[in-house]
């Protein structure tokens, strides 16, 4: 069912955790993450409102929308949980001081991206770059 | 283009890049999430996105700060919950 995420959406959202990793840049790898997972957050927020109100506009009855929506937000579960693990690991990366931490962000970050990939509208995916 | 300037001009791109980068790749997922017709909404966060870099990203991240954003989807799922319960409500309601 989820369209495959292109490889450079992959590719990207990684590097938007690694444009900068050298040391002393830290604290800024970690806030452009952490600016990131809330964008993508608030962009998803919209995405789920829009997602209910067109399961109550497309709904014969009131016990099949209903049934609908709870299949939806019990899927949307899955989404929760992966925002949660991309907000800890941001927040072990900012208390900690040492690389494995920096490294479990990107991963958290690499996996919020493939979460999120059946929602992506697929007409507005990246290509891959030549 | 004098060679006095060229190093900082070069810096200058270099630290631009650094806020510009993750926003593009923040507009991409956001696109991709509200849709082509939402182009206003996404121009609307993606601004957000590069005001918060450009102006905070000199600050360090706190704990704090990241509990309290993560807080925010679970209140906002919760109110879009709402608004679509309600809104089916109204649809079916028997005069």
């Amino acid at each position: 069912m989820p369209p495959i995420l292109s490889r450079f959406a992959v590719v990207a959202l990684v590097l938007a955790a690694c444009v900068a990793c050298g040391a002393s840049q830290r604290q800024t790898t970690i806030k452009a993450a952490l600016v990131t997972v809330d964008a993508s957050r608030d962009a998803f927020l919209a995405y789920d409102a829009k997602a209910q109100i067109e399961i109550v506009a497309d709904g014969k009855t009131l016990d099949a929308v209903k049934q609908k929506l709870d299949a939806y937000r019990a899927d949307r579960i899955r989404i929760v949980v992966v925002f949660d693990a991309a907000y800890h690991a941001i927040a072990a990366a900012a208390v900690a001081a040492d690389d494995p931490s920096l490294a479990g962000m990107r991963a958290a970050l690499a996996q919020l991206v493939v979460a999120l990939s059946p929602y992506l509208q697929p007409n507005l995916k990246a290509e891959a770059p030549p | 283009m004098t060679a006095s300037t060229t190093p900082t001009t070069l810096a200058q791109i270099q630290k631009a890049a650094v806020y510009i980068e993750p926003a593009l790749h923040a507009l991409e997922l956001i696109q991709g999430l509200t849709g082509n017709k939402d182009t206003g909404t996404a121009l609307t966060l993606i601004g957000a996105v590069v005001k918060t870099l450009v102006t905070g990203v000199a600050g360090s991240v706190t704990p704090q700060q990241i509990i309290d954003d993560m807080t925010r989807l679970t209140a906002g799922l919760s109110a879009n919950d709402a608004v679509a319960d309600a809104a089916a409500a109204a649809k079916f309601r028997t005069p």
